[in-house]
C-alpha cells in the first residue's frame, strides 16, 4: 500500500502545482511584460490588482536582451506574458517554450507596416537605398506603440485578454483601459495639431523606430542605419543620408536615449546640423516620467526641429 | 687596480646553492680560461660576475669600483654562447656588431662616424666585412660566433668576457678568433673565457682556473691535458664520474704545477 | 561617388593612416620577441578597461588605456621572472579580459553586451574631431618612441642578456614597450577593433621579412605596408560598403600572401642562375676510394 502511495503523492504534488500558477503569494494576477511600453499598459489596465514584472532592466536597449534563468522562471509562472512577437528573439523563445497558451501578442491586433513602409498615406512603397533590415516576423516593423492610435486598440484588447484570464477583475480591466483610451485620443490630437504645418516633414534619426509615428502623422522618417540600432553604418550609407539631409535642409537629427550618438554627431557634424533627443520608447531612462510625458517631450523635439507652428 | 676580483661569492638559484666560497682575480692583461665539467659553475661564475646572476654572497668588483656601483659597463664586452633563436626578423651581421656600439655612446644618441667606423674595424678583425649585409641566418655556425665576438669588440672594451667560444665552431673561425683575441690582449686587453677545451686558444691562456663542484679546484698555468683528452679528435663531450681524487678530475699535474 | 569630400571619411582615412604607420613600428619589436598575440592579449584586457568605463560613465577609452597598461606591465613583469610560461600568461589575459568586460557591462546599468561590439570591431565612420585628435597626438608619441628607442630596442628584442651587460635599462625599456603596446592597442580600437588589432601589428612584418634582409629595412617595409594596406582598405571599403577594419586586415593578408608567394619565386629563379657563395674549408678531405 505505501508503495503505491509515494508516485499518487507525487503526481497529486505536480497538479497542485500545476494549477494557481497565477496567483502568487500576494495572491495578485501575475503579468510578465517585456519591455517598457507593454509595462505601461499592463500597470496602467491592471491597476492594483496585477502585479507586473519586465524583463527588459530600465536603462537597457531591448534588441538584443539576453535572459537570464530567473527571468524564463518568471515567465514559466507568470499568469500573462504579453510582448511584441519578433521584437526580441530571446522573449519569443522563452515564450514559445513556457508560456505558450498564456502570452499575448500585442503585434497581432493591430495593422502592422512592412519595413521600410514609412512614406505618408502608408501606400506601401518606398524605402531608403541601402536601406538595412532586422526581420520581424514577416518583415514588418515591431514599433507599433510609437502611434497613440494603435496604442489605444492594443490596450482594449489587452484588457479584454486580462478579463479572460483573470474574470473576477474583469470590469476594473475594461474600465481602466476606457480611460487609457480617451487620454491616447487627446494625446493623438496633441500630435496632429502640432505637426500639421511644418517647414520641413524630414524625420532624420539613428535608427528606423519611427515609422508608425512618420506614418500617423505624415512625416517621412530616414534612419541612418536600419531596423535595428546597429554600432555603424557603412560609409555609404551616411553619405547618402547626408546628401539627403542636405537636400531637405534638415536642421536636426535626432538620437535615441539608449544607444551613443556617436552615429547621429558624426552626421550632424557632416550636415552642420544639431542633435536632439527622440526617444522611441523602448525602455525609460528617467523612471519618473511615463508613456505620455516622454512622447510630449518627442512631441516638442519634433516641432522644434522641423520647424513647425502649433 | 684588478680589473675583476672576486672575494668569497656564494651564488644560489632557487634554492640551490651552485657557486660556495669563490675568490678569484683577473688584473690587467690577463687572459684566464675558467674550466670545468657541465654543471661545475663555470658559467654560473662568470654570468654572475656580469651581473646576469644575482651575488647571493661575497663581494664582486669591477675595475675597482663594487659591482653593485659599477656604471662603466662600456669597458665591458660579452661573447655569449650562441645568437639565440631566431625569430624571423632579419637582422644583418652590421646590424648586430652595431649594438656594441650602445654601451659606448648611450641610448639616446644616433650613431655616428666614430660608430660606424667602430664597427667596420669590428668586422675586419673577425674577418667578416665582406658579409656585414647579409642576415645573420645565413650565417654558419662559426660565422655567427665571429659575429658576436665582433658585436663584443665594437664597443673597444677593456675586459672581454667570452662563453664558450669554441663549443660547436669549426675549426677555421676558431683559428680566425684565437687571432683577433691575440691581437686584442696584445693591444693591452684582459680576457676572461669559460671554456670546456682550449684548442686553437691554449697558447693565449695565461692561468687556468678550475671550478668543480662549486668551488675552485685549481688555479695556474694552465694543466696539459691527459689520457684521451689530449688526442686532437677528442671533442669533451663525455659524463664526468661522480667519484673524484683530490678534486681533479682526471688532468694530471706535473712537476710544474703547484695544486691550490 | 566621391566618398571623401564628407568629413567623416577624411577622418577615418587620417584614423587608419596613423595606425597603420604605428602598429607595425611596435609589432616589429613584439614579432622578434615572439609576442606576436600580445597584442590581442592586451585588447581583451582592454575590454575589461571598456566595461569599467561603461560602468562608471567615464570615457570608456581613457579606462581601456588605464587598464590595458595595467595589463601590460603585468605581462612584462610575469615574463621577466620566467614563471608562467608566455602562452599560458596570454591565455589567462585573454580570458579572463573578455569575461572581465561583459560581467562588467551587464552590470552597468545602461549598457548591455552590444555596447561592446562597436569595440570589437571597430567605429571608424564615428570618429569625432576630438577622437582623432587624440589618436594623432597617441600615434606620433608611439611612432617617436618606437623610432628614437630603435637601437637600443633592436638590442633589446634580438638579445636580451647582452643588452642588460651593455648596461642598458633593459627593465625600463620593457616597461616603455609593455605601454606603449597598451597605447597602441586602445587607439586601434578605433580603426579595426579590438579583435584584430594584432593584425595590423604583425601582418605588414610577417610580409616584409619575406624580402627583405635586415632589421632597418624591415621595419620601414613593415610600415610602408602598413600605411599602404590601411589607406587602400578604408578607399576599398568605402567603395564596396565593406567594414574598413576588416576590409584592411585582408588587404595586409593579401601582401603578405603576395609577397610570399613573389620571395619563393624569386628565390628560384636566383639559385638556379647564381654559383654557390664561398664555403668553409671541409674540416674532412675526401679520397677517392682506390680500385683495385
Amino acid at each position: 500500500m505505501r508503495r503505491r502511495l509515494l508516485p499518487v503523492l507525487l503526481v497529486l504534488a505536480t497538479l497542485a502545482g500545476c494549477g494557481g500558477r497565477a496567483a502568487t503569494a500576494s495572491g495578485k494576477f501575475e503579468i510578465v511584460t517585456a519591455f517598457y511600453p507593454l509595462q505601461f499598459l499592463s500597470e496602467r489596465i491592471g491597476g492594483d490588482v496585477v502585479s507586473v514584472t519586465t524583463l527588459t532592466k530600465p536603462g537597457a536597449e531591448p534588441h538584443d536582451v539576453e535572459l537570464t534563468p530567473r527571468q524564463v522562471g518568471d515567465v514559466a509562472k507568470a499568469g500573462l506574458a504579453v510582448y511584441i512577437k519578433g521584437f526580441q528573439p530571446a522573449v519569443d523563445q522563452a515564450i514559445a517554450l513556457e508560456a505558450k497558451d498564456r502570452a499575448f501578442n500585442a503585434a497581432s491586433v493591430v495593422p502592422l507596416l512592412e519595413l521600410g513602409d514609412d512614406d505618408s498615406g502608408g501606400d506601401g512603397e518606398g524605402g531608403e537605398p541601402g536601406h538595412e533590415h532586422e526581420e520581424a516576423a514577416g518583415g514588418e516593423d515591431p514599433h507599433v506603440w510609437l502611434d497613440p492610435v494603435r496604442f489605444a486598440t492594443i490596450a482594449d484588447r489587452l484588457a479584454e485578454r486580462l478579463g479572460q484570464a483573470d474574470p473576477a477583475h474583469a470590469a476594473g480591466y475594461t474600465e481602466r483601459a476606457r480611460g487609457l483610451r480617451a487620454e491616447l485620443a487627446a494625446l493623438n490630437t496633441e500630435f496632429t495639431d502640432g505637426l500639421k504645418t511644418c517647414q520641413r516633414r524630414e524625420l532624420v534619426t539613428s535608427h528606423t523606430a519611427f515609422a508608425y509615428l512618420a506614418n500617423r502623422y505624415d512625416l517621412h522618417q530616414v534612419g541612418i542605419t536600419g531596423i535595428s540600432p546597429e554600432a555603424e553604418p557603412t560609409p555609404q550609407r551616411l553619405a547618402a543620408v547626408a546628401r539627403e539631409a542636405r537636400a531637405t535642409g534638415t536642421t536636426t537629427i535626432y538620437f535615441e536615449t539608449l544607444v551613443s550618438p556617436a552615429v547621429a554627431e558624426t552626421l550632424a557634424r557632416e550636415v552642420g546640423a544639431r542633435t536632439a533627443v527622440l526617444d522611441p520608447l523602448e525602455g525609460l531612462v528617467d523612471q519618473k516620467a511615463d508613456y505620455f510625458t516622454v512622447m510630449r517631450q518627442n512631441l516638442t523635439a519634433l516641432t522644434a526641429g522641423l520647424g513647425c507652428e502649433g | 687596480m684588478s680589473v675583476v676580483t672576486v672575494r668569497h661569492a656564494a651564488v644560489g638559484y632557487e634554492g640551490r646553492e651552485i657557486l660556495h666560497d669563490v675568490s678569484l682575480t683577473v688584473e690587467p692583461g690577463d687572459v684566464v680560461a675558467i674550466l670545468g665539467a657541465n654543471g661545475s659553475g663555470k658559467s654560473t661564475l662568470i654570468r654572475t660576475i656580469l651581473r646576469l646572476v644575482p651575488l647571493g654572497r661575497g663581494e664582486i668588483d669591477l675595475f675597482g669600483t663594487a659591482q653593485r656601483k659599477f656604471r662603466d659597463w662600456a669597458r665591458v664586452g660579452y661573447v655569449p654562447q650562441r645568437l639565440g633563436a631566431g625569430s624571423g626578423v632579419p637582422a644583418t651581421v652590421g646590424e648586430v656588431v652595431a649594438s656594441g656600439r650602445l654601451a659606448r655612446r648611450g641610448i639616446f644618441r644616433p650613431a655616428g662616424a666614430a660608430d660606424k667606423a667602430a664597427v667596420r674595424d669590428a668586422l675586419t678583425d673577425v674577418s667578416l666585412l665582406d658579409r656585414v649585409d647579409d642576415p645573420v641566418s645565413t650565417l654558419s655556425g662559426g660565422q655567427q660566433q665571429r659575429t658576436l665576438i665582433a658585436r663584443a669588440l665594437a664597443g673597444k672594451p677593456d675586459l672581454l668576457v667570452l662563453d664558450e667560444p669554441t663549443a660547436g665552431v669549426d675549426a677555421g673561425s676558431q683559428e680566425a678568433f684565437a687571432a683577433a683575441l691575440g691581437r686584442f690582449q696584445l693591444a693591452g686587453g684582459t680576457i676572461l673565457l669559460v671554456a670546456h677545451e682550449l684548442g686553437p686558444l691554449r697558447p693565449l691562456i695565461d692561468r687556468a682556473v678550475v671550478v668543480h663542484q662549486g668551488r675552485i679546484a685549481f688555479a695556474g698555468l694552465p694543466p696539459e691535458p691527459a689520457g684521451h683528452h689530449a688526442e686532437p679528435d677528442h671533442d669533451h663531450v663525455h659524463p664526468h664520474a661522480v667519484q673524484q681524487q683530490a678534486g681533479i678530475c682526471e688532468w694530471a699535474p706535473t712537476d710544474r704545477i703547484a695544486a691550490n | 561617388m566621391d566618398l571623401f569630400q564628407y568629413d567623416f571619411m577624411m577622418r577615418a582615412l587620417l584614423g587608419a593612416l596613423i595606425i597603420g604607420l604605428a602598429a607595425p613600428a611596435l609589432g616589429i619589436y613584439l614579432v622578434q620577441r615572439r609576442l606576436s598575440l600580445i597584442g590581442d592579449g592586451i585588447g581583451h584586457v582592454a575590454l575589461t578597461g571598456v566595461g569599467v568605463g561603461l560602468l562608471l560613465h567615464q570615457s570608456p577609452v581613457l579606462a581601456a588605456v588605464v587598464v590595458a597598461a595595467i595589463g601590460a606591465i603585468g605581462v612584462e613583469l610575469i615574463r621577466e621572472r620566467g614563471r608562467t610560461s608566455g602562452d599560458l600568461a596570454l591565455a589567462l589575459l585573454f580570458y579572463g579580459g573578455i569575461a572581465g568586460g561583459v560581467v562588467l557591462v551587464s552590470l552597468s546599468a545602461d549598457a548591455s553586451s552590444n555596447s561592446l561590439v562597436q569595440y570589437l570591431f571597430g567605429s571608424l565612420i564615428t570618429t569625432s574631431p576630438q577622437d582623432i585628435a587624440v589618436i594623432a597626438v597617441l600615434g606620433v608619441a608611439v611612432l617617436i618612441a618606437m623610432l628614437a628607442f630603435r637601437p637600443a630596442l633592436f638590442a633589446i628584442s634580438n638579445d636580451e642578456e647582452y643588452a642588460k651587460v651593455s648596461g642598458l635599462p633593459v627593465r625600463a625599456l620593457n616597461l616603455l614597450m609593455a605601454v606603449t603596446t597598451a597605447v597602441t592597442v586602445t587607439i586601434a580600437m578605433r580603426t579595426v577593433g579590438l579583435l584584430l588589432i594584432s593584425a595590423l601589428m604583425v601582418i605588414p612584418v610577417a610580409a616584409a621579412q619575406q624580402v627583405t634582409r635586415g632589421f632597418r629595412t624591415t621595419m620601414a617595409a613593415a610600415m610602408g605596408i602598413g600605411l599602404c594596406a590601411a589607406g587602400a582598405g578604408v578607399v576599398v571599403s568605402a567603395e564596396a560598403d565593406t567594414p574598413p577594419g576588416a576590409t584592411t586586415v585582408i588587404l595586409a593578408l593579401a601582401v603578405f600572401v603576395a609577397l610570399t608567394v613573389g620571395a619563393v619565386g624569386w628565390r628560384m629563379v636566383r639559385r638556379r642562375s647564381q654559383p654557390p657563395r664561398d664555403v668553409e674549408p671541409p674540416d674532412v678531405v675526401l679520397q677517392e676510394a682506390e680500385v683495385r
